[in-house]
């Protein structure tokens, strides 16, 4: 009998139950504070060339277990901030900043305002440039970007296809989505393609439950999705 | 239904269907800021806390508190300024009742925030808006600004000495900034980590200052409470219980829905004398063709599920805690007979797991063992015990960490594995092995 995927929380020594973790997979969406460690060796959410990863066996994943880590922690080089706010977004920044009592206060809504006019993700260089801007460490800074799931750590696509997985748009069928979404764009939740056209991410409950199954294209809700409405508009996003 | 539908009440809603309800022009004339310029013009703010307190008004964003006295703990002559936070992150599984609010009746929602800052004399609304709701943002701004434009919103509204800014604050995509004190973080520019209470936010809440929280739709109701009287709104629901002194009733009206399995997913608008099984066999249309109805969460993903015998409950908080369940956000989610609910659990835990912000070892390991367990028992490789295991578990973690997602993530589950032992059971009979293996 093959030992199962999961042993039971044990009375002793490290109470986490393990999961094989297969290096090609993205990281699980687990607990809020992934933090730097997340980062770490990624190669920027981009799946590898060798197309979708294949299942780690159990006796691979013990030998990754005990394996030493293969690459060696990256020497830390703090990030350039850039400038911030860029002139286009001064007024807006400043306007922001002025309606709390405290700067810090305006760091998610000016954060929304920085990915969006940064290539949709928020890069070290942009976080210490809003770090300086509004007085707060970078490390702050970063603990808020990996805490909120609208902030992305890593470059993403032109189209981020974000599908609910949540109870009432699994009950109608969001599972067959995801599946739809890896058949057409060979992406996993979590990945990018290389030429950046898609991301394809599971999100929990957008609040269109009543709509389900339901899917967000970048802001763009897209509701009762059936798998061949999904490949339809994906044809058009180019 | 043989008898007919139970009648919608459509107080909150009454604008749904009203094209271009959004703009003031349309919103107006339908008696938009009336409520306000009453209040202002002819009442003190304690006459219209007064008010509420007489409407027996309960919280409707899942906890049920009443919004009245909730609003006389509020610390005064503190010499800081008063802060009140409209809580739109609205993140609950299965509820989307805030989203209708804000995109069909935003002046509502602004003249309810304005009516309340009020009551509680405070000189500024947030109002923490989900960051995956971009139109209900969008809808909201172009409200306030009109409203703004109109001498409404900000200094000396109406020509009195009443002063209130309201500011739209999105969220980013966080579960727990529901929580009123993990909001109160968020809306300080930090990570959504809820504080332990006391102090609660009515002594000290966002930037330190005496801060009241309510959801969307409690707020919405002060309007028509200002404009009708408390009394007239106690007198719609169900009213307290006589026998129980300290008994609130479900008194107005309460928007709920119904998602899942369901072949009429909507939102509608009743006094909660209506019983879940009108609503999700009556508005939610009943089973898709040819199934059968297995098991409702009466409110959101966080009370435990009721089978298809326990729909008989009225939709009222005490009610449904009689029955072991509870009103949550009144809005149902419905699983029918071809939905495994070992798998419904791997959703639920995940989602959890998924939400908890980490900050209490029960609650951030928990959830991940629930799912790890329910994900190998839907796999079969369930193990002898692993349901005491679960058991355990749910001790282990309800009723021990700083906020009640902890609490949240157990009920419904173990609600599922006692009502529905039978099917973890049959997963983890022991398939036959070859001999040798
Ligand atoms: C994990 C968690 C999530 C919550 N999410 C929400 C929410 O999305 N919207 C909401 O109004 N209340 C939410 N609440 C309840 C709030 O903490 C708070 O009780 C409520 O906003 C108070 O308003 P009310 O008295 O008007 O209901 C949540 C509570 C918990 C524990
Ligand atoms: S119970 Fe969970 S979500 Fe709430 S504070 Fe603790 S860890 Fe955070
Ligand atoms: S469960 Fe998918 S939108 Fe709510």
């Amino acid at each position: 009998m093959t030992p199962p995927a999961v042993s039971p929380p044990p009375t002793g020594g490290d109470p986490r139950p393990r999961e094989p973790r297969d290096a090609n997979q993205p990281p699980a969406r687990g607990t809020r504070g992934g933090g730097y460690a997340e980062a770490a060796g990624a190669p920027a959410g981009v799946a590898p060339a060798s197309g979708p990863a294949k299942a780690a066996t159990a006796a691979g994943a013990a030998a990754a277990a005990t394996a030493p880590r293969k690459t060696p922690a990256p020497a830390v080089v703090p990030p350039t901030p850039v400038p911030f706010p860029p002139d286009d977004l001064k007024a807006a920044c400043e306007a922001l900043i002025a309606r709390y009592p405290q700067r810090a206060a305006a760091l998610i809504p000016i954060l929304h305002l920085a990915q969006k006019r940064f290539d949709g993700w928020i890069s070290p260089e942009v976080e210490a440039g809003v770090a300086q801007y509004l007085g707060v460490s970078d490390q702050h800074v970063r603990g808020v970007v990996t805490f909120y799931t609208m902030f992305n750590t890593k470059p993403v696509g032109r189209h981020h296809v974000q599908v609910c997985r949540t109870l009432s748009c699994w009950l109608r069928g969001a599972g067959e989505l995801t599946r739809c979404l890896e058949r057409k764009t060979g992406l996993r939740p979590g990945q990018t393609d290389e030429a950046r056209r898609f991301t394809v991410s599971e999100v929990e409950c957008l609040g269109l439950c009543e709509v389900a199954p339901a899917l967000f294209v970048n802001e763009d809700a897209h509701v009762n999705v059936t798998p061949e409405g999904l490949e339809k508009l994906l044809d058009g996003l180019k | 239904m043989a008898t007919g539908l139970y009648p919608q009440t459509k107080v909150l809603s009454k604008n749904f269907d009203v094209p271009n309800a959004h703009t003031l022009a349309v919103a107006r004339p339908r008696g938009a800021y009336q409520s306000l310029e009453k209040a202002l013009r002819t009442m003190t703010p304690a006459q219209v806390t007064e008010e509420v307190k007489k409407s027996r008004l309960r919280g409707r964003g899942g906890a049920g508190f009443p919004t009245g006295m909730k609003w006389s703990f509020v610390a005064k002559n503190t010499g800081k300024p008063t802060y009140l936070v409209m809580n739109a992150d609205e993140s609950e599984p299965g509820a989307f009742k805030d989203r209708y609010l804000m995109e069909r009746d935003p002046h509502l929602v602004v003249e309810g925030a304005l009516v309340s800052a009020y009551a509680i004399e405070a000189s500024a609304v947030f109002i923490y808006v989900r960051g995956e709701y971009p139109n209900s943002i969008r809808r909201l701004e172009g409200a306030i600004a009109e409203a703004r434009a109109a001498g409404l919103v900000g200094k000396d509204i109406l020509g009195t000495k009443f002063s209130c800014e309201v500011w739209v604050h999105p969220g980013a995509g966080a579960y727990i900034c529901g929580e009123e004190t993990g909001l109160l973080e968020s809306l300080e520019g930090k990570r959504g980590h809820p504080r332990i209470k006391p102090p609660f936010p009515a002594v000290e809440g966002v930037f330190r200052c005496p801060t009241i929280i309510n959801n969307v739709e409690t707020l919405s109701h002060v309007p028509w409470i200002v404009a009708h009287g408390g009394e007239a709104f106690a007198k719609q629901g169900i009213p307290p219980d006589p026998a129980n002194p300290r008994s609130n009733g479900s008194t107005g009206t309460k928007l709920m829905g119904v998602s899942g399995q369901v072949r009429n997913p909507g939102l509608w608008e009743f006094e909660p004398g209506i019983t879940l099984r009108e609503l999700v066999y009556g508005y939610g249309g009943g089973p898709l063709p040819g199934r059968k109805i297995k098991a409702v969460i009466p409110g959101g993903i966080s009370m435990p599920v009721l089978l298809d015998s326990e729909l008989d409950v009225k939709m009222g908080f005490d009610e449904l805690v009689k029955v072991g369940s509870g009103l949550g956000t009144g809005t149902a989610i419905v699983m029918d007979d071809t939905c495994d609910m070992v798998e419904a659990c791997v959703n639920i835990a995940h989602f959890f797991g998924h939400e908890s912000c980490g900050q209490c070892t029960p609650c951030r390991e928990g959830c991940h063992w629930m799912e790890k367990v329910f994900r190998r028992v839907a796999d079969g490789d369930g193990q002898p015990g692993d349901l005491d295991l679960l058991e355990s578990l749910f001790k282990g973690i309800e009723g021990r960490t700083i906020c009640f997602l902890a609490d949240a993530a157990v009920w419904p589950v173990r609600s599922i594995v006692r009502k529905f032992r039978g099917e973890f059971l049959a997963k983890m009979t022991p398939a036959p092995t070859p001999a040798g293996a």
